[in-house]
């Protein structure tokens, strides 16, 4: 591995690193704020460390969309500006989502099982590849948010917002209106597989959009 | 030495043709200027001489080897650019030393002594925000990047745009020193044209995104003359030569001339001052250039 490249990497790991202390910060947020809140309460410990596990999942996969969907206009457009090529940056942005992700899978497993709340096991290797795919499909959203500027954002924000209603609605009214929205978690191996494959084929789009990025 | 070679350079955006087949060449070891008006392409030349923008056609080399995607070209080059306070998602949140600390990373040879020297020499905070930052300051902030990243072909894009005369006198004498202790090749590009001008070993004047002049500055003042005198006198003086931006003050006219050698005379019925670079670059851009 080149000079330049160990360089790039070490500056993305150490910003996988502060997205990880930003996760885990928010979290110990929400889980004081749920022990106050949840004081005298009986079974409230065991309710507390289970939503605690889901919406430490939840950032995972939020954190993840939204700093590769911030990585093309900003932190790549200034790590180009500095003399790192965009392959160094293309191996570098992967490198810190899989740390990332990693990272997160690793405390999430540890607290399922301190927890002993087994069930959330293929729950939280779910949330983490689906973290992974999303962060493709936000990658690629900006490099368009990096072309076409606010406009961009304001097109997916509407579409996010229909998603989000449909969804919604859905959820609400007893059962589905749509049962291709119904979320389950799949604990299917070979969904999982399908979705790394997925993240492979998105990687490989973001690659090539990454050949011709520029500062701006 | 070494030399960064652009050939029939073209860059578009869009419909926009911005650079129409350029081809440039910067040889190590001197101190360039890049002058030019605004939107004349000077900054997309920058920024494809340093791979931080894709070319459409020609080739960028640095002693004989492709720019684009090479480790050993880049980690040559620091281009130091202006700094946004805004980005596309809001203010620009990152605070002096973040950026300061991305030097260190990239650049192999960053200099921190050097860097804590020029902090305290513009007056730097480093704990402020870029948002919050005059522009004085993110000039500043620029120059420190492009000094203290001791690169060998360092480029800086407009770097005195907003400092005060105190602070750019500072940065002209930190070119030398650092020229002079380590033969650094600069490329400044700047519009406060006759400051730098002293600066400047050779000159790179862009128009329309066509490199129209590159040339050791001396040797192109010393064939560039402002000639005056009565208007007929002046129209046989000047026939047969390049004259840029005639001006007629009654029965007199001044011209600009840039003949293709150093002139003697051009007759006695005529007045001949030097010009200096910043009339020459004025007189060139205002008007077409024309034979008489």
């Amino acid at each position: 591995m080149g000079d330049l490249r160990k360089r790039t990497c070490m500056y993305y790991l150490k910003d996988a690193g502060k997205m990880l202390l930003m996760a885990i910060g928010i979290e110990a947020i929400i889980v004081v704020e749920q022990i106050i809140l949840s004081l005298g309460e009986e079974d409230s410990i065991s309710s507390m460390f289970t939503s605690a596990i889901v919406l430490f999942g939840m950032f995972i996969l939020l954190l993840n969309s939204i700093y590769a969907m911030y990585g093309p206009a900003w932190t790549d457009s200034i790590v180009l500006s500095m003399g790192a090529r965009r392959s160094d940056i293309f191996v570098g942005s992967i490198l810190k989502e899989i740390t990332f992700v990693g990272a997160g899978l690793i405390i999430l497993l540890a607290a399922c099982f301190l927890t002993a709340n087994y069930d959330l096991i293929f729950y939280s290797i779910y949330v983490c590849i689906a973290s992974l795919v999303l962060s493709g499909i936000a990658r690629i959203i900006g490099h368009k948010i990096k072309k076409f500027g606010k406009i961009a954002i304001m097109v997916f924000a509407v579409i996010c917002s229909i998603f989000g209603i449909v969804v919604g609605m859905s959820m609400a009214l007893d059962g589905f209106i749509f049962d291709w929205f119904k979320f389950s978690v799949n604990t299917s191996v070979l969904t999982w597989g399908v979705l790394l494959i997925i993240y492979g084929i998105l990687q490989d789009i973001v690659y090539r959009l990454n050949r011709k990025a520029r500062v701006q | 030495m070494g030399t960064l070679v652009g050939r029939n350079i073209v860059k578009t955006y869009g419909k926009d043709t911005v650079l129409k087949n350029v081809d440039v060449e910067i040889e190590t070891g001197k101190i360039y200027g890049l002058i030019g008006r605004n939107g004349a392409g000077k900054t997309t030349l920058l920024s494809v001489l340093t791979a931080q923008n894709p070319i459409d056609e020609g080739t960028v080399t640095l002693d004989g080897e492709p720019v684009w995607e090479n480790e050993k070209a880049l980690s040559r080059i620091c281009y130091s650019r202006e700094i946004s306070s805004v980005t596309l998602f809001g203010p620009n949140t990152l605070r002096v030393k973040d950026y300061l600390k991305l030097g260190k990373t990239f650049y192999k040879n960053w200099d921190k002594d050097y860097a804590d020297e020029l902090i305290k020499l513009f007056n730097l905070d480093v704990k402020k925000r870029v948002s919050k930052l005059s522009k004085g300051m993110l000039s500043a902030l620029t120059i420190i990047i492009a000094m203290a990243s001791k690169a060998e072909i360092t480029i800086l894009d407009e770097p005195v745009a907003g400092l005060d005369v105190v602070a750019r006198e500072e940065f002209y004498k930190l070119v030398i020193d650092e020229y002079s202790e380590t033969g650094r090749t600069f490329i400044i590009s700047t519009h406060i044209i006759e400051e730098a001008a002293n600066l400047f070993e050779k000159v790179i004047i862009i128009d329309d995104g066509q490199v129209i002049i590159e040339e050791n500055t001396e040797e192109l003042l010393n064939r560039a003359y402002r000639v005056s005198g009565e208007n007929f006198v002046v129209d046989n003086a000047v026939q047969g030569f390049k004259v840029y931006h005639p001006e007629s003050i009654g029965r007199n006219k001044v011209v600009t001339v840039l003949a293709d050698r150093p002139i003697n005379s051009f007759g006695e019925s005529v007045q001949v001052e030097p010009v200096s670079l910043q009339n020459l670059f004025y007189a060139m851009c205002v008007d077409g250039k024309k034979e008489a």
